[in-house]
């Protein structure tokens, strides 16, 4: 296991794009998701990039949503998480589907989620589909699932995040 | 004066452009596309509250008129065991979505669109029409000969008129990636 996670460290050293110099460290985001013991959340997000590495780079991540439903609006939760960009590669797979060109960077996401009676969870969600812009990131289909002392607590998946990079 | 006006008048009918009759074709499946995008159901005890995926398939039928193929997939809260299918004409209301000839459709544009869904909202539970949709696409950037269209906020109506029930939906966008009639593939 050891050796596999090793061969697959170095060869994600090797194909990641080095020397990321994007613009901006610091940005906020919409996002639209829906998890499974409510109904769909519509929130904002705040990104802030700490490191600025070629692989395994770290960033923080707090999310605000409010949960919608034919009933109306409330709150649906907070959740600050910390999170790895796995690698950078340049787009070519997923590349029509932008018109700039981008950088695929999956990310996983660790962190605390609190609920609307703020039930504190552990929460975790990889997003695969990340792609790079100078200016912007966005995700697409991305699960998550929060954890407790029972076990899964809920699950979900965030339809989309957009994020302007701003600061 | 004269001669000036002449010479105008010939200059402007030699670099006049001769309409393309012979590139005017049939709009008929000129272009196709495929749609993926986000639904979601309010006000309809058919639906959960959740997320459900869009997935479709595009195709240009006239100048002003296309078809949707459409699939409804619930994704939250419970994954993929609730779906409808259905069809849909879209017809542009501003201006027309491809040409003729070999000019591109409009950029910018707004749809309305009408169609018959299938699923198992009903009594007997049985997969069958069901559902009547009236839906509006208020802003469509892009068109088939730019390869990509993004339809922002569709919303509209649906009346199931097995159950009777009306309800409304909105998507926050659904993205149509063009396979056929692009820039690509048909002007160049």
């Amino acid at each position: 296991m050891k050796k596999y996670f090793l061969i697959s460290l170095i060869l994600v050293a090797t194909f990641s794009i080095s020397a990321i110099d994007f613009p901006y460290d610091s940005g906020y985001g919409f996002e639209f998701s829906g998890k499974s013991d409510s109904s769909q959340l519509v929130g904002m997000s705040i990104y802030h990039k700490i490191g600025d590495l070629s692989f395994l780079s770290p960033g923080v991540e707090i999310n605000a949503d409010l949960s919608v439903s034919s009933k109306g609006i409330k709150f649906g939760g907070i959740r600050l998480s910390g999170m790895l960009d796995l690698f950078y590669l340049e787009n070519k797979v997923f590349s029509f589907i932008s018109t700039n060109p981008t950088l695929w960077s999956p990310s996983v996401k660790v962190g605390v989620f609190w609920d609307y009676q703020f039930y504190s969870t552990v929460t975790l969600e990889v997003a695969v589909f990340r792609f790079l812009e100078k200016d912007f990131i966005y995700e697409w289909f991305s699960p998550f699932v929060n954890f407790d002392d029972n076990g899964v607590n809920s699950w979900g998946l965030t339809f989309c995040r957009f994020t302007y990079m701003c600061l | 004066m004269k001669k000036i006006i002449i010479t105008i008048l010939i200059l402007m009918i030699t670099f006049s452009v001769f309409a393309e009759s012979e590139n005017d074709t049939s709009n008929f499946l000129k272009d196709i596309g495929f749609a993926i995008g986000h639904n979601e159901n309010y006000f309809d005890g058919n639906y959960e509250h959740g997320l459900n995926l869009l997935l479709g398939l595009d195709a240009g039928l006239t100048e002003k008129l296309e078809l949707n193929f459409m699939g409804i997939i619930e994704m939250v809260p419970t994954f993929v065991q609730d779906f409808s299918l259905g069809l849909e004409f879209n017809y542009s209301l501003l201006g027309e979505r491809v040409f003729s000839n070999r000019n591109a459709g409009m950029g910018m544009n707004s749809m309305v669109g009408f169609g018959l869904y299938c699923n198992t909202h009903n009594e007997k539970n049985i997969f069958m029409p069901t559902t009547i949709v009236l839906r509006l696409y208020p802003a469509c950037v892009g068109a088939p000969a730019s390869g990509k269209r993004e339809r922002i906020l569709p919303m509209g109506l649906a009346y199931n008129f097995m159950t009777k029930d009306i309800s409304m939906f909105f998507s926050i966008a659904i993205y149509d990636h063009y396979i056929k009639g692009t820039w690509k593939t048909n002007y160049r």
